[in-house]
Order: structure tokens, then C-alpha cells, then sequence
């Protein structure tokens, strides 16, 4: 039988049929008769319109190859080896769009796209049949793309992602925000950019920020149930990818590349990026920059202080890109320094400066063997140094020079993934194995040890059916060694090497009730391995008001998860629900022991194991109820319970939800939206109630073509009523609401 | 409003003594407590968590010169010789009581006017802190 990403294809229509969105045509050229290669040409038009659509990407997913449609929306691909292929387009304003070419020796082969404009972009649909990313197998549950990523940028990460479904963001200020799905955040949802860990402390602290800047994200991927397997044990949320392409995978056709410049007024905000691409006969060559500055953010209630935020990221990339895989590399740094307020419960009265860096290098080798069987190996290393320090204030000198925390972070990460065809009744899957070694040296007011990490780990990730069912089944074994630079013996237990094996595993199955509606759910085991924070940590943590320490005994988090999920997609109407329930055995978190530090004036919490339980659901509807008019919501509900202690889990967000009517004309597009949330009243311990809210926002977004050049631009006004109102995951939200009216302006080229 | 290049350049400056070979791994001082002692005599302590004794400050009046003694968990006093460690004492209230560091480790507070203060002892360790103490109340009352 088919593969679900055939059968999606086939049922919602986004491929559709080549008569209706593409046409292929061969014919014997003599163009190519000394290679034995064959070429791809063809047009790319608007489906409703019939004019050329030009700047239309086109993509041979195979090869990683691209072409760029001219102002005729013409295209050309030459010099392309005999083979079946995946052409996919991208364009903004229009759908992607997926066809499968064979190109035979000596032959042109003409294949004209049709596409259609996005107004409608239902994700119920994408999450079945729009979802490769560029590997083909590994399906992204959601993503964040094209107008919804340029409306949605945001400072963050966790800002431009908060209005997904079943998103939240945990915040200590605009600057240390962190995504939270499903109630879940820290190191139980990893944060990806280009498909590795970011080597940087995020999940340690909730003022540690996340060493990724969406701007010059291409697009956001949320992956979830067996195919996260690929990337860790520990996915049970999920994992979210920002994709940024530090590595080209495709060899442009000309110099081509985008600007962005985004102001924003609420906090007298400015941000900068830009990417280029280029190329030069078999290299190809990447650049992109990234700038942030903003001063204080402002709310209804005043100025928060010590919110500013500086960022800065770079990075270069070349790759060596041939018919049979290419040698790439990158380089990169990102550095941030921003503030964390004071003035709420056990923090420090002027607040916190945090000076971060990341600098990473990465090698990727990837080699297309003549083999029925493995159609895609490939390599990856990765170097990262990351140094964070946190600057308290000193009332004697009057100035932040006091280290409450540093650390330094070096990451080196080997990983290899094999992509394999049909073998007995998979379809296809990939294998691999992943092998990392961290050097943690924390400094400052903490008495944690320097550490040595170990995680070795083999994997395998398979599609496949039986009958009318779809399965994708992943499995993952993971070895992992923590080596105390000291052994040491201290009032909360030995320090001492840790090693940890463990098996993760999971399957997902689908199955096409009708033309218009598929039913899935999935059965997970994820293992989360305790960090050194909850083994050996002591000292104290301000944004918690607690002075932490580990315990060096803990063993490792284990979740069992269910989820349940039906879509129903037609060509106007998207509806996608999900139910889930996930267990754990030993949820890890730091328990009160009534005592005071002696150290520091500051309560006692000792990482601690129990059984817990987060459950919930979310719905996303979507409805083109008039030509050009869309009307789309999302719901989230989620609940958190320690069942050893029968009380419920801190930090889990109230009922959530968006709603948005969008009316689209021509390359014109206007909407309106309101954010709302239940009072969440349901507290874990020393949590205070926080009230509803609704905030209503509004954006127009256009986009021009003006020669080579397309021009985007995107004006959003948040919280036009200027509404006080809180989120229960802030932090400071004793001292200050969220920001006040916003007017944020994106304009983005492609040239 | 725009200050990247300068703490970008600061914390750049920072990072390139680290990877050159410096690193944040070290010992930290085992403090639990602390006495102060004019004299012979121990004005205040800190043993675990609980502060005994009191400052007696009037307005406009210098204490006698007091010295500090950190203890670790068992009592023991630690030694606190490597000039890395300094002596911090700070008040809460500058309009009610300053702070004056004298030596090493000796001290003395100054009233300035009545009303309420807190003192905090704490040690610093280069850049950071090893120990801050529990906030010890002072009450300036008029001089007589």
C-alpha cells in the first residue's frame, strides 16, 4: 500500500492532479547528449490568474538543487542526472507545491506549475500532506512558515511561536522566554536550530534565554511522536526546529538573498537581518546576519526596567554540492547581553544583567550512494562554545559586577543518519546513531562541579503500511555518563559518575476514514536523563526563590504518552483535534525540604522524582467561508497533576485560544485576531491566581513585485486596546503586566 | 539606546580570557556562620540560619572597631588569608546607617539618623559571592 504521505496527498489535494496544477512534458534534446543528463524547464503561473508567478523557487528535494523562476516565470534546471525526482516550490503568497518527475537520459523534460494563492493554508491540511522537510521522512506535526512567520516574528522564539496550538511561552522579561507546549518546557521540550541542540544553558534556568533569533529563521518545524525519536529520547512535547540553513543544501542559480529590517514600538525596538546566497560552478555559499537592539519594554502600567535586549548573530556557510552529496560548512556566533527586572519575590532589587555567546562550527557530509536500498547518508559534526555570565548589582560600587552565575559550555556533537528505501514492508525510514560529549564549568555563587557529559545513542525511524493503515514506529537506544571533575561527598549525597542506558520508542498510526478525514494517534515511551542541575547542582536560583540543590541519586524520568488526533480538510474547511495524556513515573523537579540555606537566605529545594500526569487537548479550525475570507481559531486546555502528592503541577497555562478572520486580495492581506485565556486558578505550590484576558490585534501584510526584487511588507498593531493583562507562565507578572500597544513593522526583500 | 558594540565588545573581551585558559572552576570558602567581636566580645553571630546578639548604633556615633570570624559547618573558623576573599558589609538604609571597612576583616557603622536598617555580612570571592548572611536589624536611637 501506499505510504500516509501518499494517501494525504491524494486526499486533501495539495498535490492534486498534474492536469489541474502541473504539466509534464518530454521530449529528446539534443541539449544534453554527450552528459547522458537530462534538464528540467518549464513555467510556474498563478492557477486562478494564469500570470506568471515570478521568484518562484523550484526545488529537486533529491539533490538539494534549485532554480529560481524568471519575471516570465520561466525556469530551468539543466544538467540533471537520470532519476526520479521531487520538485517542490516555494513561493511567497502561494502554497508550496510537491511533483514527481522522471528524467530519462538526453531528455528535456517540461513541467509548468500552476499554484495557488495561500489564503487558504489550512494546517489541518499541512500536517498531513505539506510536511517534508526536505528529508522527505521526517514529518513535522506543525509548521511556521511564510506569512504566518512574518506576522508572528517576534523577539523570541517562544514570542513568535505562543499563538500555535498548544503553545505557551515561559517568560522572566522580553529577552528569557522560552517556548512551553502542552505545559511542558525546559529540558522536556528541545529547542533545535538546523536540526542540533543549541549548546547553550536554556533549559536550566527560566532566565537563561534561548540562543536562537527567529529572523532569520526560513521556517519553524514542530515535530512529535516517533519521528522527535530522531532527534532525542526525550520528546515528549515534542521538539521544536528552527530552520535557518547555515549550510547550503542547494546550489542557487544567481546571487540571490533577503533583507529584513523590523521596528517595533513598545519598546522602542529595532532589529536587522539579511541572508545571501550564492554560488560558484560545484560551491555553493551562504551568509546571513542578524541585529537586535531594545530599550525597555513598555506596559499599561508603566516601563518595565532592565528589560533591554541586544542581540547579535552571523554566521557563513560553504558547500561543495554535486549529483552524488555534498561537503558543507558553516560557522556562527550569537551574542546577547539583556536585562531580567527586579523587584518581584527573591529576585535581586535592580534586577539581573546576563552577557551570553555561542559560537558554533559545523561540518555536514552527505553522499547519495548507488544503492537500491540507502538513498541518503549523511554526517554531521558540530563544535560549540558557550559562555554565560549573570551580573547582579552591587549597591557599594553602584554598578552590576557581582557573578551570581556563569558558565562555560563545550559541546562536541557527531551524528550520522542513514535514509533507506523499500526493505521488506517498510516503505522507507532512516537509521542512524548520535554521539556527543559536553564540558560544563559553572562559576559564580554556585557550588555546582565542573562535568564531563557522555550521550551515545542509535536510533531507527520506519514508515510503513498494513492494509488501510499508515504506521511510522521509531526506536532509540541511549547510553549516557555524567563525570563529576571531583568526586565529592556534601550534606545531599555523594557526587559521583552517573551512567544511565535506556529505550525509548513509539508508534503512530493513521487511517483514511473518508476522503476528507483521518484519524491518528500514537503510543510513546520517552526517557528524560536528570541534567546536572538536578543531580548536582547547589546555589542559589533567584528566579525561583530558592536556593537549589541536586540530588546525586536521581534516576531518569520516564513518560508513557498517548494522543489522539482527527482531521477532517476540504477545500475550504480545516479542522484538526488532538487529546492526549502523558505519565510519568519520575517527573523530576525540586521539592520544598522546609529548611533555609545558611549560605544565602533563601528556601531549600532538592530535585526530587514522582509520578505526575499532564493531560489535554487542542483544536484548530479553519474555514474560507467566502472567495478571499478566512476565518480560523485555535483552542489548548491542559492539566498538570503530581498524583504522588495529589496537587497540581506549577506552571501550566489556563485555557488559551486565538481567533482570526483574514481577507486576502490580490497580493494584499488584512486581518484581525483576538488572544484570550481563562484565569488560571489551578496552583501548584506558592503560585499565585492569574486572570483572563482577551487582546485583540490586528495586521495588513503585502507583498510587490518590482523587477528582480519582491518586496514584503507586514504591520501588525498588538494589543490595540492597550489592555492590562498577565500571563500566568510570567515571572515577573507580580511586578509588571504584559506589554502595552504595539505597532511592529516588518519589511522584507528578496532580491 | 543602542549599546551593543560596547557590552558586545565587554563580553567578547570576557569570553576570550576564558577560552584562552581561565576557567570558572574553583574552590568556594565553607562558610556557615560568622561571629563579630569587639574585644573579646561576640557581639553578633550567625550559626546555620539563626542570628543571636544585636547592634547598638546611635545617631551621629561610630561603633568601636568590630572583627569578623567566619565558621564552617562544624565551628571551625575559616581561614580566609587569599586575597581573593573580601570582606562585604552593606546596609540597607545609607540615611540610616553607613558602613565602614577598616581592615581586612574589622569593620565598623556609623548613625546617621534614627530609624531602621539591616546590615548583611557577606564574603566575596573575586567576583562573586561565597556566603551572604541573614539580614541582621539595627535600630539607630537618638545619642544621649
Amino acid at each position: 500500500m501506499a505510504s500516509l504521505y501518499a494517501i494525504t496527498l491524494f486526499l486533501f489535494g495539495l498535490v492534486g492532479t498534474p492536469e489541474v496544477q502541473a504539466t509534464i512534458i518530454g521530449y529528446s534534446d539534443g541539449e544534453n547528449q554527450q552528459t547522458n543528463r537530462g534538464v528540467i524547464r518549464g513555467k510556474v503561473t498563478d492557477r486562478d490568474s494564469g500570470e506568471p508567478v515570478s521568484y518562484t523557487s523550484i526545488v529537486i528535494v533529491e539533490t538539494n538543487r534549485a532554480a529560481t523562476a524568471h519575471d516570465n516565470g520561466e525556469y530551468i534546471l539543466p544538467n540533471v542526472a537520470p532519476g526520479v525526482y521531487t520538485l517542490r516550490t516555494h513561493r511567497v503568497g502561494y502554497e508550496s507545491f510537491s511533483q514527481s518527475v522522471t528524467v530519462t537520459p538526453n531528455d528535456t523534460i517540461t513541467v509548468n506549475f500552476r499554484v495557488r494563492s495561500s489564503i487558504f493554508r489550512s494546517r489541518a491540511i499541512q500536517v498531513t500532506a505539506d510536511r517534508d522537510n526536505g528529508e522527505n521522512i521526517i514529518r513535522a506535526e506543525h509548521r511556521v512558515d511564510g506569512r504566518e512567520l512574518r506576522q508572528q516574528l517576534g523577539r523570541t522564539l517562544a514570542e513568535t511561536l505562543q499563538n500555535e496550538p498548544g503553545m505557551a511561552q515561559s517568560t522572566m522579561g522580553p529577552a528569557p522566554a522560552r517556548p512551553v507546549l502542552r505545559g511542558l518546557s525546559g529540558d522536556r521540550l528541545v529547542l533545535l536550530e538546523d536540526g542540533r541542540t543549541t549548546g547553550d544553558v536554556s533549559t536550566s534556568a527560566p532566565d537563561h534565554a534561548v540562543t536562537i533569533d527567529p529572523i532569520n529563521s526560513q521556517y519553524i518545524e514542530i515535530l512529535r511522536g516517533p519521528s522527535a525519536l530522531i532527534y532525542t529520547s526525550n520528546a515528549v512535547a515534542g521538539v521544536v526546529n528552527v530552520v535557518r540553513g547555515q549550510i547550503p543544501t542547494e546550489l542557487p542559480e544567481h546571487f540571490h538573498g533577503t533583507a529584513s529590517v523590523q521596528g517595533e514600538s513598545v519598546n522602542q525596538g529595532l532589529s536587522a537581518g539579511g541572508a545571501v546566497y550564492s554560488s560558484r560552478e560545484n560551491l555553493a555559499f551562504k551568509a546571513d546576519l542578524g541585529l537586535r537592539t531594545s530599550a525597555d519594554i513598555t506596559t499599561p502600567e508603566g516601563t518595565l526596567d532592565n528589560t533591554s535586549i541586544q542581540n547579535f548573530h552571523g554566521g557563513v556557510g560553504l558547500s561543495r554540492i554535486d549529483d552524488r552529496g555534498l561537503l558543507g560548512f558553516s560557522a556562527n556566533a550569537y551574542l546577547s547581553s539583556y536585562g531580567i527586572p527586579g523587584n518581584f519575590i527573591g529576585s535581586h532589587p535592580e534586577g539581573v544583567n546576563i552577557n551570553l555567546q555561542r559560537y558554533q562550527f559545523d561540518t555536514r557530509y552527505e553522499r547519495y550512494p548507488d544503492s537500491d536500498w540507502i538513498k541518503r547518508a549523511q554526517y554531521n559534526y558540530t563544535f560549540s562554545f558557550y559562555f554565560h555570565e549573570e551580573l547582579e548589582y552591587s549597591p557599594q560600587r553602584e554598578r552590576f559586577d557581582i557573578v551570581g552565575y556563569q558558565s562555560n559550555l563545550i559541546t562536541n556533537t557527531v551524528t550520522g543518519r542513514y535514509y533507506h528505501g523499500r526493505a521488506g514492508f517498510v516503505d522507507q525510514g532512516i537509521f542512524g546513531f548520535y554521539g556527543q560529549h559536553s564540558y560544563n564549568s559553572p562559576g559564580g555563587f554556585t557550588f555546582t562541579p565542573s562535568t564531563n557529559d557522555l550521550a551515545l545513542a542509535t536510533f531507527a525511524y520506519q514508515d510503513f503500511g498494513i492494509g488501510d493503515w499508515a504506521f511510522q514506529t521509531g526506536l532509540r537506544f541511549d547510553f549516557y555518563a555524567l563525570f563529576p571533575v571531583e568526586e565529592t561527598d556534601t550534606a545531599f549525597g555523594l557526587r559521583t559518575n552517573r551512567t544511565f542506558f535506556n529505550v525509548s520508542g513509539g508508534t503512530k498510526a493513521s487511517y483514511s476514514l473518508t476522503r476528507n478525514l483521518v484519524t491518528s494517534f500514537y503510543l510513546m515511551r520517552t526517557v528524560r536523563i536528570p541534567v546536572v542541575e538536578e543531580l548536582f547542582s547547589e546555589g542559589p536560583h533567584l528566579p525561583a526563590y530558592s536556593y537549589e540543590v541536586g540530588d546525586p541519586t536521581l534516576n531518569a524520568e520516564i513518560g508513557h504518552g498517548a494522543e489522539w488526533t482527527l482531521r477532517y480538510a476540504s477545500e475550504s474547511i480545516g479542522i484538526q483535534n488532538s487529546w492526549y495524556f502523558y505519565s510519568f513515573s519520575n517527573y523530576l523537579y525540586p521539592r520544598n525540604t522546609g529548611e533555609e540555606s545558611v549560605r544565602r537566605p533563601l528556601p531549600i529545594y532538592q530535585y526530587t522524582g514522582a509520578s505526575a500526569r499532564i493531560y489535554g487537548t487542542e483544536i484548530l479550525a479553519e474555514w474560507q467561508f467566502l472567495d478571499g475570507f478566512m476565518l480560523n481559531g485555535t483552542a489548548s486546555y491542559v492539566l498538570g497533576d503530581l498524583t504522588t502528592d495529589n496537587e497540581p503541577l506549577p506552571f501550566i497555562p489556563p485555557l488559551t485560544g486565538k481567533i482570526d478572520l483574514q481577507y486576502a486580495y490580490r497580493v494584499y492581506t488584512i486581518g484581525t485576531s483576538m488572544r484570550l485565556a481563562s484565569k488560571q486558578d489551578r496552583l501548584g505550590e506558592f503560585e499565585e491566581p492569574t486572570d483572563g484576558y482577551q487582546v485583540y490585534d490586528a495586521f495588513v501584510q503585502a507583498h510587490f513585485t518590482h523587477g528582480s526584487h519582491m518586496h514584503t511588507f507586514s504591520l501588525t498593531l498588538e494589543n490595540i486596546t492597550n489592555e492590562t493583562y498577565r500571563m500566568h507562565l510570567s515571572r515577573v507578572k507580580s511586578i509588571m503586566p504584559e506589554p502595552g500597544r504595539n505597532v511592529k513593522l516588518l519589511y522584507r526583500m528578496y532580491f | 539606546m543602542f549599546r551593543l558594540p560596547a557590552k558586545l565588545i565587554s563580553t567578547f573581551a570576557v569570553a576570550v580570557v576564558l577560552i584562552a585558559g581561565c576557567s570558572s572552576d574553583h574552590d568556594h570558602a565553607d562558610i556557615a556562620g560568622f561571629t563579630v567581636m569587639v574585644g573579646n566580645e561576640t557581639v553578633v553571630s550567625q550559626s546555620g540560619t539563626t542570628i543571636t546578639g544585636q547592634f547598638n548604633v546611635q545617631s551621629g556615633v561610630t561603633t568601636p572597631e568590630m572583627t569578623v570570624n567566619f565558621t564552617d559547618p562544624d565551628g571551625h573558623t575559616v581561614s580566609l588569608d587569599d586575597p581573593d576573599y573580601r570582606l562585604e558589609v552593606a546596609s540597607s538604609n545609607t540615611d540610616v546607617l553607613t558602613t565602614n571597612l577598616t581592615g581586612d576583616m574589622t569593620f565598623t557603622l556609623q548613625g546617621v539618623s534614627t530609624g531602621s536598617a539591616n546590615v548583611n555580612i557577606n564574603v566575596l570571592h573575586g567576583s562573586h559571592y561565597d556566603f551572604e548572611s541573614r539580614p541582621i536589624s539595627v535600630s539607630v536611637v537618638a545619642a544621649q
